[in-house]
């Protein structure tokens, strides 16, 4: 018996050759729902709290999804998430939610962390979401989605929604794995991950992407003459990266790094370019390192301080009436943060929390270099009310240097009548300061931040095992709007309102290790304020889902599809409503899945959709890619 | 490394249906365990009632081990008493009132863990958690994770403190932590 039980134990911990399928992982999916249900996520409050506990609308993306789904991007796993919908110009991808999508607004909406480090550049607040993002999706061991406003815990910019892509410990890693990937349009990448806790305790882990693509010839009717040829953008949609991530932990301390750059050639003509002239590109490069420290201090006292400083650079050219143009624009931020946590009973939990930052910026429109200060205070507090009822309020202030002060509050009430139902009670506030290109093009300098707020219900119900429901209503004011006006589109001004109410239902089921499949419908009537007007660039209807199942135990397919209703173009015309079917293969022969080979079909109908441009575009819709397949072969040691 | 100090809500690593019927394999290679036992085996899951993920993880673990088999644990059923540390005035007095022989900790707030350390010392309570960081403070024997596999951590001193005898095959799995021992 004894023997019986030793050998059962070997098998579970040690790391030798066993029947390691999918019932011996620990993933989130492959252990059911409850064990999803129980990730910790910590973006929410900037402490762990599973996702049924935080006082937000929170989505996990799990690296399982991500291994069972064949992401290749960020934004693929994004467009994931229900009430998320994604735009791509050919330059840019760029993220909608809750009906709300402004063209060019540069995602300057939507908070984008990496291990809690801020992502969006300084010159344009822009968070990189598509290709753009250089961190091998390899090294991500979630991404944590909250959405809704959060700047009483991140200040400006976080009005639509937060995401965190947390990466791999060194710990969790434990090894090396080396991918090689192959596709249409000429794609080509390599990605390397190493993972190992040292004898000494320290962690240390590295992750690495590059990647080549020769794009396709684009035909944009717009430019269809004789002098453009034809209205043909020939060579102009190849990409390059390349992007590197590390860390090292040791006790109380972290530290993390990141570097990438992509360069992607431009083929739209966009602001006025001329067309089809070789070498129009963007290259972005960001790049930021990160020191935190964490340490409980006495009984209830927890400290939390990082440091950090993030440059990103934009390097690129364009022609205009036949001269070549630099484009040019750079930032370098400079930050740290402290925040104290305070436990001073089990059921009451306060967070007090500052923060300073230095910005230097300069962009090629406006040709100056500026300065700004940010200093913050926020405090947040949780309080268990009873064993079914907890509160939570939070504030941070705001002072900029360059902009008005700014208070964003947030308050949650949430109900738990038992543990399969949760119900929330959500309100906050959130603003985003104008950028530099935003300020110094503005009347007279005259661009206020503008701001959201946001309510919402959340209804999250368990039935039997494995199936989770949720169901949620809001309703959202947007005042004073940034937006780019009259023909110059370098000139700034609050233009106006929007609000917009929307539901979203959707359902997780993962009743086993062997299946699992999710389903989600959002509706989101999101209008110009005072007006019948729907906003540009937001469809009113989505339906999304999909399917992963173990059907042998060395393969298991997944189909995933997503459907929009039309979206208004900036020219008021509509684009048509899509069906975007999507499926992946993942093969693992051996039974230790040190060897992975994964097959992702893109657009599996060859669907035609086109979604529409920005302000900058002479496109009122741009054409998206076609089917496109790629496969994937990972080893594991 | 020291021990004692403060248990502030750190994680569970491996969800709770998975580390606890490891958890309860492990007890099997505790040699002293059997020795002390009259008809069952009562383990204590020490949790706070007023914060929800201390009581939810206390209610999953009832789940977990009422699944188990009647004979998992050296042939003798399990009997769960369920300890609120938020209405507990004694830990000690209440542990051998209701003669625990094993405590689980489930992730608590600002707690003091001189206190529980003191109590299943003198009780001779072997303390198991699914907070790998507890046993780096002074918990006998947690569950960790490393890559895709659970990994038991033992802190040596800890059990040894709490009178547990643990089997050398039992050793060479795990992560042993030694410390200094109060």
């Amino acid at each position: 018996m004894r023997s019986k039980h030793l050998a059962l134990l070997a098998n579970l911990v040690i790391a030798a050759p066993f029947p390691a399928r999918a019932q011996d992982s620990l993933s989130p999916s492959n252990s059911g729902l409850d064990a999803l249900l129980n990730t910790k996520v910590s973006t929410a409050a900037k402490y762990s709290q599973t996702m049924i506990e935080a006082a937000s609308a929170v989505s996990i993306i799990t690296s399982e999804d991500i291994k069972q789904y064949g992401y290749r991007t960020l934004d693929e796993a994004l467009a994931s998430v229900n009430g998320f919908y994604l735009t791509y110009d050919r330059g840019y991808t760029y993220l909608g939610t809750r009906g709300f999508s402004r063209p060019t607004d540069y995602n300057n909406r939507v908070l984008l962390l990496v291990d809690g480090n801020t992502m969006n550049e300084g010159v344009w607040g822009t968070a990189p979401l598509g290709t753009e993002f250089t961190v091998s999706l390899a090294s991500i061991e979630r991404i944590e989605v909250v959405r809704g406003p959060g700047s009483a815990l991140y200040g400006p910019g976080a009005m639509f929604a937060v995401v965190n892509v947390i990466t791999k410990t060194g710990t969790g890693i434990d090894g090396l794995e080396a991918a090689v990937q192959g596709g249409s349009y000429g794609q080509r990448r390599g990605t390397v991950l190493f993972g190992r806790r040292l004898r000494s305790g320290t962690a240390v882990m590295f992750s690495g992407l590059i990647e080549g693509k020769d794009g396709q010839d684009h035909y944009y009717p717009e430019f269809d003459t004789p002098e453009t040829n034809h209205g043909v953008a020939h060579n102009l949609d190849w990409e390059r990266r390349w992007g590197v991530v590390g860390g090292v932990a040791h006790g109380d301390l972290a530290l993390h790094a990141r570097y990438g750059v992509r360069t992607k050639a431009i083929p739209t003509g966009e602001y006025g370019a001329d067309f089809n002239v070789p070498d129009t590109y963007y290259r972005d490069t960001h790049g930021a390192v990160q020191l935190e420290y964490n340490r409980d201090l006495a009984a209830a006292y927890h400290l939390s301080a990082r440091s950090y400083v993030d440059v990103f650079q934009l390097k690129g050219q364009a022609s205009y009436g036949g001269a070549q143009s630099p484009i040019t624009a750079h930032s370098t931020q400079v930050g740290a943060e402290a925040a104290l946590r305070w436990d001073f009973h089990s059921s009451s939990r306060l967070t007090v929390g500052a923060e300073v930052r230095e910005s230097y910026h300069g962009d090629y429109v406006s040709g100056e270099h500026r300065q700004e200060t940010l200093a913050s205070l926020y405090l947040q507090e949780e309080y268990q009310i009873s064993g079914r009822l907890t509160a939570l309020g939070g504030l941070r202030f705001d002072d900029q240097r360059t902009s008005d002060n700014a208070l964003s509050p947030r308050a949650a009430l949430i109900y738990a009548p038992s543990h399969r139902t949760t119900l929330k009670a959500l309100y906050g506030e959130a603003l985003r300061a104008p950028s530099t290109l935003e300020a110094g093009a503005g009347a007279d300098n005259a661009v206020d931040p503008e701001g959201v707020k946001t309510f919402e219900l959340l209804w999250q119900q368990r039935f039997s095992r494995g199936y989770l429901s949720t169901m949620s209503v809001y309703q959202y004011q947007a005042h004073g709007l940034i937006e780019a006006t009259g023909d110059n589109l370098t000139s700034y001004a609050n233009t106006g309102e929007a609000d917009a109410v929307g539901v979203e239902m959707g359902i997780q089921a993962r009743p086993g290790q062997y299946l699992a499949w999710y389903g989600g419908y959002a509706y989101q009537d999101a209008r110009a304020d005072n007006s019948e007007t729907r906003l540009t660039n937001s469809p009113v209807h989505q339906l999304k889902g999909g399917v992963s199942v173990q059907t042998l135990p060395w393969l298991r397919p997944a189909v995933e599809f997503r459907y929009e209703s039309p979206r208004r173009t900036v020219i008021d015309t509509e684009t048509d409503s899509y069906l975007l079917t999507n499926a992946h293969l993942l093969i693992t022969p051996r039974e230790d899945d040190r060897v992975a080979l994964s097959i992702r079909l893109n657009n599996a109908f060859n669907t035609r959709y086109a979604l529409p441009g920005g302000t900058n575009d002479r496109q009122a819709a741009i054409g998206q890619d076609g089917r496109n397949v790629s496969v994937q072969l990972r080893y594991r040691h | 490394m020291t021990e004692g100090g403060l248990l502030s809500a750190q994680e569970v690593a491996i969800p709770v249906e998975v580390h606890v019927p490891l958890l309860m394999k492990i007890l099997n290679y505790d040699r002293s365990l059997a020795a002390k036992v009259h008809g069952d085996i009562p383990i204590g899951v020490l949790y706070q009632g007023k914060y929800r993920t201390s009581s939810t993880v206390a209610d999953e673990v009832r789940t977990a081990i009422a699944q188990l088999p009647d004979d998992a644990l050296s042939g003798f059923p399990v009997r769960l008493i369920a300890i609120d540390l938020d209405k507990t005035e004694n830990l000690g007095r209440e542990l051998v009132s209701q003669g625990v022989l094993v405590l689980y900790l489930t992730p608590m707030r600002a707690v003091d863990l001189d206190v529980v350390l003191r109590a299943s010392r003198d009780a001779q309570v072997l303390t198991v958690t699914g907070v790998p960081e507890y046993v780096e403070t002074g918990i006998a024997i947690g569950i960790d994770r490393r890559g895709e596999r659970p990994q038991i951590v033992i802190n040596l001193t800890a059990s040894q403190a709490e009178g547990a005898d643990l089997s050398a095959q039992l050793l060479k799995l795990a992560r042993v932590i030694k410390q200094k021992g109060r």
